[in-house]
């Protein structure tokens, strides 16, 4: 899992657990004030239906106290001037029941008995029978007046045949409310639920009072549903008798309203994280994965291919850049103490190869020295030394005879010009060996400066020691191949021992490289100046042999690379291409592939203005 | 031709040091003078009794090249005058090295023994042998060259060539 899908996992989780927790925090404090706000709104609907069901009986005990504190409807009810009354009064009862704003009106007198009643359907104008008679059945007695000390209205809801009806009962005193009462006057309307709901714009509903069991408050606990609360209360008939049970509806509207807020929040939650989340992704895969892992392939080439290059991705100023910086300065030193320790290697190699050379070398020279010596040993072992000493001494004695001086003489002197010889050719022999220990010793002279480092640099005149080497290294080993050397020589800065060695082997290595050649073999050897290169001698070794593919132009100078099949007394491209860098220059090689020939390239200092600093810089 | 001809070496290297080192050694000693001296010495002052060199000759021939060698016993061949040993420097340069060299005079002479000289310690048996034969037929000597070693076995192969010189000689003759 990449640093961007951690990265966002984790802010996804942070972003899941917040709107988690914000819906929560809605539900449990925002949707509560909805609820509450509701509940007090579903109570004041309540409130407004019963209100809205007392007023119209308010007006109906107010009507029926004026007419039942009346004394002409104290004299009608008692049966006096009946005729009189009708006609002053109900003569037109349609009339009459619009001036008091009701539908139904009964006049009852002292005994229960129905007086006068009617009930008009006040949109049509017309009767409806059997209403008010059935105000005579609800069992309203005297009693229930006049255990009232002062005369009052009562009001109430009564069943009808027609649906429920508000009404109002007074008892018919005289107007001074003096008098025993004569009846009662009934006043009523109809139940008109339309109007109040239209009236109150609360939807409610009456429903009948449960059978059995004691109904208290308490019973009607608010009904909440999802979408409506319904608030309940008990309706009590003209007798305080439970009649009809006040169902009010109070629609959620709010609380739905702020449930689509809440979700409406939360999803425009969500969809901000998701926009957040997808920049940020965006954002942390260009910033932080795409570089990390761009660092991360490039780290996986060098351990894998062991070449430490550069990374381009320390530009930036961010820690990225930073590390990427890090890396190129540890890659700086890794490669720093490679190139030394490659170049330690190759000196070693060339070491361990030159220190085999120069054993070659020394044997090959310690035999003339040997031959010499013994052969000076033998030449003067011929020489009788003893008897010529005897011979002096016996002539220098004069007991010696005539005749053997004579012969002693002749023995002398025969011996002369052999002991003269004999010292001419031993003579012959010390010359030989002194210089046979010269060349040995430097050998081991040269051994000595190479292994110490002590590379000598001198001006060079580069081609005769170029048709030195050619002589050497190609023309006597393949009679076949045909030369062509420069024309002009040039002067260089270096060490004569390391530029015969390279080019020896660089020619060595073009001889091979033309084995299987068929045709006519070339080698052409080119010099060209420091002003023609700017500031470099170039010495190109040209041939037309097998080639190099593009891919090696580079890796044969690697160590372990020979291009070589008889490593017999070479010290290989690897060496050569360091001991071309020791002397301030470098090897390089060029061909256009397989078939095509090669040429190898070195470029070396023209001329040694400053030795000392060449030495160094070696 | 006769079966007591004058043995012959044959010593193959391209440094001329070493060619020179050969010569002190394998050639150029005229006693005859100092014989006639000697005897005379003998008469004056009784024999001496000293050590001379060895009372050996045999006839040298030098190449610093090996095709030259393989050319030297192609006509030794002819001549029914072989060689009877020849010294041959491993690596030369240029041409042919030694191991070639040797390849190519046993293809020419079956008989003539090879030594094998060196100032390098990496050779093997076996790199010998495919060279030059069997191991009776070839040999090694390291350098640097000591002179009493190559006398000593140039002297041990002519005489092992002057047994085999009748059988032979008479081989090339009756062909």
């Amino acid at each position: 899992m990449n640093i961007a899908t951690k990265l966002s996992a984790g802010i996804l989780a942070v972003f899941a657990v917040s709107v988690i927790a914000n819906y929560c925090v809605l539900l449990t404090t925002i949707r509560p004030q909805f609820d509450e706000i509701e509940m007090v709104a579903s109570k004041a609907n309540h409130k407004r239906v019963v209100d809205a069901l007392d007023t119209p009986q308010a007006n109906l005990r107010s009507s029926s106290r004026d007419w039942g504190f009346w004394d002409d409807n104290y004299n009608f009810a008692s049966g006096k001037d009946a005729q009189s009354f009708i006609d002053a009064n109900l003569k037109n009862p349609g009339e009459t029941f619009d001036g008091l704003g009701i539908e139904a009106l009964a006049i009852f007198d002292a005994k229960g008995d129905l007086v006068w009643g009617q009930t008009i359907d006040i949109s049509t104008k017309e009767r409806i029978p059997g209403v008010v008679e059935q105000w005579a059945n609800l069992g309203f007695a005297d009693p229930y007046f006049t255990e009232i000390g002062e005369p009052r209205a009562l009001s109430g809801l009564v069943k009808t045949s027609r649906g429920l009806m508000l009404v109002a009962a007074a008892p018919i005193v005289k107007t001074d409310h003096s008098g025993a009462p004569a009846g009662t006057t009934w006043m009523g309307t109809f139940l008109d639920e339309a109007a109040l709901k239209e009236l109150t714009g609360v939807n409610f509903y009456l429903d009948d009072v449960p059978a059995g069991g004691s109904i208290v408050p308490a019973d009607f606990k608010p009904d909440i549903s999802p979408d409506t609360i319904t608030t309940s209360s008990l309706i009590t008939d003209i007798s305080d008798r439970p009649i009809a049970v006040l169902h009010v509806e109070t629609p959620r509207d709010l609380s739905t309203a702020g449930a689509a807020a809440i979700g409406s929040a939360t999803w425009l939650s969500i969809l901000a994280a998701a926009a957040v989340l997808l920049a940020l992704w965006f954002f942390v895969q260009r910033i932080v994965v795409t570089r990390v892992a761009a660092l991360t392939q490039h780290f996986s080439i060098a351990g894998e291919s062991g070449q430490i290059q550069r990374t381009g991705l320390s530009r930036s100023n961010d820690e990225i850049g930073a590390l990427a910086k890090a890396f190129n300065d540890l890659a700086k030193q890794v490669n720093q103490l490679r190139d030394v320790l490659l170049a330690d290697s190759a000196y070693i190699g060339g070491v361990s190869e030159w220190a085999t050379g120069t054993l070659h070398n020394v044997r090959n020279g310690l035999s003339p020295i040997n031959c010499a010596a013994w052969r000076a040993q033998s030449v003067f072992e011929t020489v009788p030394v003893a008897n010529v000493t005897l011979a002096l001494e016996q002539l220098a004695d004069p007991a010696t005879s005539d005749e053997r001086r004579g012969k002693l003489i002749t023995y002398i002197l025969a011996q002369t010009p052999r002991m003269l010889d004999c010292a001419q050719q031993v003579q012959s022999m010390s010359e030989e060996i002194m210089s046979a220990s010269k060349t040995v010793q430097d050998m081991a002279s040269g051994y000595e400066k190479f292994i110490r480092r002590e590379g000598h640099f001198e001006t060079i005149d580069v081609l005769p020691l170029i048709e030195g080497v050619t002589k050497s290294a190609v023309i006597s080993q393949d009679a076949g191949i045909k030369v062509s050397l420069p024309a002009q020589t040039v002067s260089a800065a270096c060490n004569r021992t390391l530029l015969w060695q390279i080019l020896a082997n660089v020619l060595t290595n073009a001889v091979e490289a033309m084995d299987h050649q068929t045709g006519e073999k070339r080698i052409r050897i080119e010099l060209q100046d420091a002003r023609d290169t700017g500031g470099q001698l170039r010495i190109s070794v040209s041939d037309n042999g097998e080639g190099i593919a593009p891919e090696h132009l580079k890796s044969i100078f690697e160590r372990g690379v020979s291009t070589r099949q008889n490593k017999i007394g070479g010290l290989g491209l690897h060496w050569c291409a360091n001991a071309a860098k020791e002397l301030g220059g470098s090897l390089s090689a060029e061909s256009d592939g397989y078939g095509t020939g090669a040429t190898l390239v070195l470029c070396l200092p023209s001329s040694t203005p400053n030795c000392e600093q060449l030495a160094e810089a070696a | 031709m006769s079966g007591h001809k004058v043995p012959r070496l044959l010593v193959v290297d391209d440094d001329l040091g070493v060619i020179a080192a050969y010569r002190h050694v394998l050639e150029g000693h005229d006693f005859s003078r100092a014989h006639a001296l000697d005897e005379l010495g003998d008469e004056l002052f009784g024999p001496s009794g000293k050590a001379t060199l060895e009372d050996f000759s045999w006839r040298v021939h030098f190449a610093d090249q090996g095709h030259d060698a393989v050319a030297a016993v192609q006509a030794a061949m002819a001549n029914c005058d072989p060689f009877a040993v020849v010294f041959l420097d491993v690596r030369m340069s240029p041409g042919m090295d030694g191991y070639e060299t040797a390849q190519q005079i046993r293809k020419i002479d079956p008989d003539v023994h090879v030594v094998f000289v060196s100032a390098y310690s990496d050779y093997s048996d076996e790199e010998l042998s495919d060279a030059a034969g069997p191991f009776d037929k070839s040999s090694f000597m390291p350098k640097p060259v000591w002179p009493h070693e190559l006398r000593a076995t140039a002297i041990e192969h002519c005489l092992e060539a002057q047994r085999q010189a009748q059988t032979s000689i008479e081989s090339c003759q009756g062909d």
